[in-house]
């Protein structure tokens, strides 16, 4: 709605204590009272009053080399501090260029708040240089968006945008400003700002009988196994997961987004579910007969054929987004609100179950699979990336570790043991290649005392390469680990197994001298291809003052086990490479 | 089946594209909507009218509910709501059919419009099945255009109070 640019009657008398401000410096004021440290952006034409007004501002800007990158910068900043990310963008080809970073901060939960530039309002619609209707393109990958167009709608708006990004199920959210309402002045009134609709649609306490419901359906169960998803994580209930589990003597499988939820070494800890999750676990679920769904959505990655999943498990899903019940696979019952509120009112009501019986034929399945020689990878040519992995847990054991999609992610979820929630950081949903680096700058950015990696791919490295210069302009020290295989390995993988082994634009036949390139961004550079060369690169690049960018030339055939194949029964997955290829 | 939903939304613009992207994504297609300002100007209603099973019309409802501009959603499809539908249909007419086409425009109390050479233009209102019936009144004289405004809903008395009412901010 457009308003007259006059102040309001209703705020005159407010207006008469306070002196106008542009909405620039509205801006960082909504920042600086949101509690905002830091911010991620790239300038430009529609945004430069913002910036302008950034250099009075109490925050610390960190200028990207691409706005992606800033966006997954906050994206990590945000997983790694549980706070909320900024990025500030300028319009047109700016917005578009957060467009991935919003849609992979809108599948993982993330709450990031997304400053946009936009033209002056009176060429708004006209194609002006630089415009693009960017509230229009990120309504479907953001939680909400925001077109402001008068100065005084800029706190409201902001305001609103935090609390929407963190409230509920987070996620990103991003405000449109234009050029004129940056410029133009208003009264800032931070108490008149306040939020009320981030409360519309957020959960009311579970009710005392759904609880005492789900507390008898864990009663009546014999094998019941706990799926652990992201949720965990957001709500701050990892604790309150370790006491529920414990208290009723459940086991524990986790998604990718909730390895990190639970103790790695705990006798409860079933492992990594899902497309290349353990065997063990997989067949576990198939073998539960109640499944306790925390903060998962049933993804097709976890699932595989929906019809087959877990046949003989009732299924209690707790979940805060009433979307996501019932979605995937039907459930018996559903406890819709905070995990935490719902973990810490639902353990006291949880009898301690004698799950030995259960828990013994979980050991049998591991026996029968030699759990510990998984991972496996078959001992072909040159280094195992498995080896590196496990070389990088045995140096850096309590690292924050942000992997890139693909072989290596799936290595990375298989041999890391994750210590402490928000240890793992990747890119769950969307699988956004190039998400590492950016995101661990923001990690470290967040938690400047924490051993930060980042461990991608030689593809997906060279998808934000840019920013190994933000590294070095910050004076950041990361450790970058790219295992690099000759290949696009998880889509060679897959023309291995599903298209004959056909291999089409999989093969990165060259790609660049990698520790050079980092040498050339003011990194450390270092080239491993044995174990030997790795470990004394991992350790190396620990004691050094700068960040170290190691490549590993791993053997460029191997595959990740095991695999379900997409839409697939669990009991379908495969093991080994096809037969032409040398066993595992 | 079709779906009736009413959605309370705020009334600000971006509103019937966040709705209308909710359907597009998941390939729902909408059959008719109507969108306008309820008794509070800041809150409006809209009457939305879609083809979809209990699974969809379910997963639709929630998708619908998650949007922040949306106060709330009803599904009042299986509560025999109140509709109302209004179509304008242009008909061929000569001096010969005049005179059945105003005698049926009497019998369903629509109305004439526009009387010319060669045509007439009707407007009926009425339940959706009362405009059907109206049409198939007048499809053997020659239906030429048509423009519908789609079901505008609202439950009856007993089975529901204002969903106006369930407004709080």
């Amino acid at each position: 709605m457009e308003r007259p640019p006059q102040p309001p009657e209703s705020a005159s008398a407010s207006a008469s204590a306070r002196a106008e401000l542009p909405g620039a410096q509205i801006i960082w004021r909504c920042l600086e009272r949101e509690g905002v440290d830091v911010v991620f952006g790239y300038p430009g034409g529609t945004i430069l009053p913002t910036y302008d007004a950034m250099v009075d501002a109490k925050v610390r800007h960190v200028l990207a080399r691409h706005e992606q990158g800033a966006t997954h910068m906050a994206d990590g900043y945000a997983r790694a501090s549980g706070r909320t990310g900024v990025v500030i963008a300028t319009s047109g080809p700016g917005a578009t260029n957060l467009v991935t970073g919003l849609a992979t901060a809108m599948m993982d939960s993330v709450p990031l708040v997304a400053i946009t530039g936009q033209v002056p309002s009176p060429l708004l619609g006209t194609d002006a240089f630089q415009e693009v209707d960017v509230t229009g393109v990120t309504i479907p990958i953001t939680k909400h968006n925001y077109l402001v167009r008068d100065p005084r709608d800029i706190a409201p708006a902001l305001r609103e945008a935090f609390a929407l990004a963190r409230s509920g199920r987070p996620g990103p959210v991003l405000v449109d400003i234009t050029k004129d309402a940056q410029t133009r002045a208003a009264v800032f009134d931070w108490e008149a700002a306040a939020p009320r609709r981030h409360l519309r649609h957020v959960p009311p306490p579970v009710p005392d009988d759904l609880l005492a419901k789900a507390a008898a359906m864990i009663q009546g169960s014999r094998r019941p196994l706990i799926l652990a998803g992201h949720g965990i994580t957001l709500s701050g209930a990892h604790r309150a997961l370790a006491a529920f589990a414990e208290k009723a003597g459940i086991p524990v499988a986790a998604t990718l987004l909730g390895l990190d939820a639970f103790p790695p070494g705990h006798p409860l800890f079933l492992g990594f579910m899902g497309m290349h999750g353990s065997p063990w676990t997989n067949l576990a679920i198939q073998e539960a007969d109640l499944l306790i769904a925390l903060g998962m959505r049933f993804d097709d990655r976890v699932t595989g054929d929906p019809a087959t999943f877990a046949p003989h498990a009732r299924k209690i899903h707790v979940e805060i987004d009433a979307t996501e019940v019932g979605k995937n696979i039907p459930v018996d019952l559903a406890l819709l609100g905070d995990l935490k509120d719902v973990l810490d009112r639902l353990e006291p009501r949880t009898p301690s179950l004698d799950t030995g019986a259960w828990l013994k034929d979980l050991d049998g399945m591991k026996a029968l699979f030699d759990a510990p020689t998984w991972p496996r990878v078959r001992k072909g040519e040159g280094m195992s990336p498995v080896d590196v992995l496990k070389e990088l847990q045995a140096q850096a054991p309590g690292a924050v570790m942000v992997s890139d999609v693909g072989q290596h992610q799936m290595w990375e979820a298989q041999v890391m043991r994750h210590q402490r929630p928000r240890t793992l950081i990747t890119s769950g949903g969307l699988g956004t290649m190039g998400f590492a680096l950016p995101a661990a700058i923001g990690a470290k950015i967040a938690c400047p005392d924490a051993e930060v990696w980042a461990v991608a791919g030689d593809g997906g490295i060279q998808m934000n390469s840019q920013e190994l210069m933000t590294l070095t302009q910050e004076g950041l020290k990361i450790g970058i680990a790219v295992l690099n295989n000759f290949n696009l390995g998880m889509v060679r993988q897959w023309q291995t197994h599903f298209y004959g082994d056909r291999r089409s634009a999989s093969t990165l036949t060259i790609s660049p001298d990698f520790p050079m390139l980092a040498r050339a961004y003011g990194l450390r550079g270092a080239l491993a291809r044995t174990p030997g060369e790795a470990a004394a690169a991992i350790r190396e690049a620990r004691a050094a003052d700068a960040s170290t960018l190691i490549e590993f030339q791993v053997d460029p055939e191997a595959s990740v086990y095991p695999l379900i194949p997409p839409g697939a029964r669990i009991q379908d997955m495969i093991h080994e490479p096809p037969s032409q290829e040398a066993p595992c | 089946m079709l779906r009736i939903f009413i959605a309370i939304t705020d009334n600000e613009p971006g509103v019937l594209d966040r709705l209308a992207s909710t359907f597009r994504r998941r390939g729902f297609n909408i059959h008719s909507l109507t969108v306008s300002p309820t008794l509070d100007p800041a809150v409006s209603r809209f009457t939305l009218v879609t083809d979809l099973d209990d699974k969809a019309a379910r997963a639709a409802k929630s998708f619908l509910e998650r949007l922040v501009n949306i106060h709330s959603v009803a599904d009042v499809t299986g509560t025999t709501p109140l509709l109302r539908d209004t179509v304008l249909l242009r008909v061929a007419a000569t001096g010969a059919t005049q005179a059945g086409l105003f005698q049926i425009a009497n019998l369903f109390q629509a109305e004439v419009l526009d009387v010319g050479a060669d045509s007439m233009v009707l407007a009926g209102s009425g339940s959706p099945e009362r405009i059907e019936a109206f049409m198939t009144a007048l499809r053997p004289y020659g239906l030429l255009e048509m423009g519908r405004t789609g079901a505008v809903a609202m439950q009856r008395c007993a089975a529901a109070a204002s969903l106006e009412t369930a407004v709080s901010f």
